[in-house]
């Protein structure tokens, strides 16, 4: 959770990144005047109640967020491939393979496992609600 | 209540088992902008397809129809001969081009030094790709991928020296017009890419020429530290803030991106 031991860090606007973005566009060489540079990473810690509605924000967003990208990916790949012509007469493998240090399939995933973990996150926002509650309720009794 | 967190947890990574690596959402986030980008190239008229590591096209009546990415410690591409089970990559060729091209997942390039750098994904001509699998157990492609995309799936803003660690990697795979004397063990003639065909991979001669010529992006599904940006102009570095699932820019990454493809790669 690097980012709640940061604290609400002060970013880069919209405006300055769009800025940017146009001046890439347009192969623009551009040596920065601005006096807000190479500047320390201004940051402002978050207080403890903070830091645990931040840390089940973060859990449930995402990994709800990972989920539906690799539900994403999984279907752009088969849309890519194509439908199915072959005569199933034998289990294919579809999805997505990730291989380990030793160059061997780690894990994997296809659209049903996913959708299968999908599914599960109901019961994690449960939990997470009630374990985010009672720690509060904690941190106002002491 | 933990364990009830816990639980509910191992429920979700149980089925999505590519999690259970610290690295997985990472794997994701990447795999995710590269399907991204290969489905905005096929709306954008280019044909798609998926390269399995020993070179072959996987068709939809394929037994074996998964895409296949790099985990673990990067590497460079691996050899045909030493099978069909290793990196998969996106194969592409634009509208009324012949030109072929293939986009990678975390393969390692050798850099002037000799110190080799990873980029989360690097698109390269195929004839690049296509030599280095013909050897039995692959290799490192030498020079700068024309599109090197850094990804950064984690909550912190950007940092300064994220912003130099991806410029200083660029800096060492980009071989220039004047380092042809200094290279003569890596290749001869030199081209910006190796294994590569002069003219259509020619050094550049200035290290500003070769910035134009590709395109390097630093994504993050958060935004950049204040005071980030500074050396992005100057070093065509395109810095892309917030980018997570069907955000605004999500969709201006892709079209300026797929724009730049097909306007310098046909």
């Amino acid at each position: 959770m690097v980012s709640i031991e940061l604290g609400d860090q002060q970013v880069e606007t919209e405006n300055a990144l769009s800025s940017a973005h146009e001046r890439i566009r347009l192969n623009e060489e551009v040596r920065s005047e601005s006096e807000n540079q190479a500047s320390k990473e201004r940051s402002t810690p978050w207080t403890g109640d903070e830091q645990v509605a931040l840390a089940a924000d973060i859990v449930m967003t995402r990994l709800k967020e990972t989920l539906l990208m690799a539900e994403f990916s999984i279907e752009s790949v088969s849309r890519l491939i194509g439908a199915e012509t072959r005569e199933v007469t034998t289990p294919s493998n579809e999805g997505v393979a990730v291989l380990g240090d030793d160059g061997e399939v780690e894990a994997s995933m296809d659209e049903q496992a996913v959708r299968k973990a999908l599914e599960g996150m109901d019961q994690l926002r449960l939990a997470i609600e009630e374990w985010k509650s009672v720690t509060l309720r904690g941190s106002e009794n002491t | 209540m933990i364990s009830a967190v816990s639980s509910a947890l191992n429920t979700i990574v149980g089925n999505a088992t590519v999690l259970q690596n610290a690295n997985g959402a990472g794997r994701v986030y990447e795999l995710y902008l590269m399907t991204k980008i290969a489905d905005s190239l096929r709306s954008a008229g280019a044909d798609v397809w998926i390269r399995r590591s020993d070179g072959t096209k996987v068709h939809p009546g394929d037994v074996d129809r998964q895409f296949v990415q790099r985990g673990g410690s990067p590497s460079g591409l691996p050899g045909s001969a030493q099978g069909a089970n290793g990196m998969s990559a996106f194969a592409f060729q634009l509208q009324n081009s012949q030109r072929e091209w293939e986009m990678w997942n975390g393969v390692q390039f050798s850099g002037r030094s000799g110190a080799k750098h990873e980029f989360d994904i690097a698109i390269v001509p195929s004839h690049t790709a296509s030599t280095l699998r013909a050897r039995n157990a692959g290799g490192v492609p030498f020079g700068r991928p024309v599109v090197a995309i850094e990804c950064k799936d984690v909550s912190a803003a950007g940092t300064l020296d994220e912003m130099r660690a991806f410029i200083a990697r660029l800096y060492d795979v980009t071989a220039l017009d004047g380092h042809a004397p200094f290279l003569t063990s890596v290749c001869s003639p030199l081209t910006s890419i190796h294994p590569g065909r002069l003219p259509l991979d020619g050094p550049h001669r200035t290290y500003r020429n070769s910035n134009i010529a590709s395109r390097s992006v630093l994504v993050r599904r958060a935004g950049f530290s204040s005071g980030t940006l500074a050396m992005t102009g100057y070093y065509s570095i395109d810095p892309r803030g917030n980018v997570v699932l069907g955000s605004s820019q999500e969709a201006n990454l892709l079209s300026d991106l797929t724009a730049w493809i097909v306007k310098n790669l046909a």
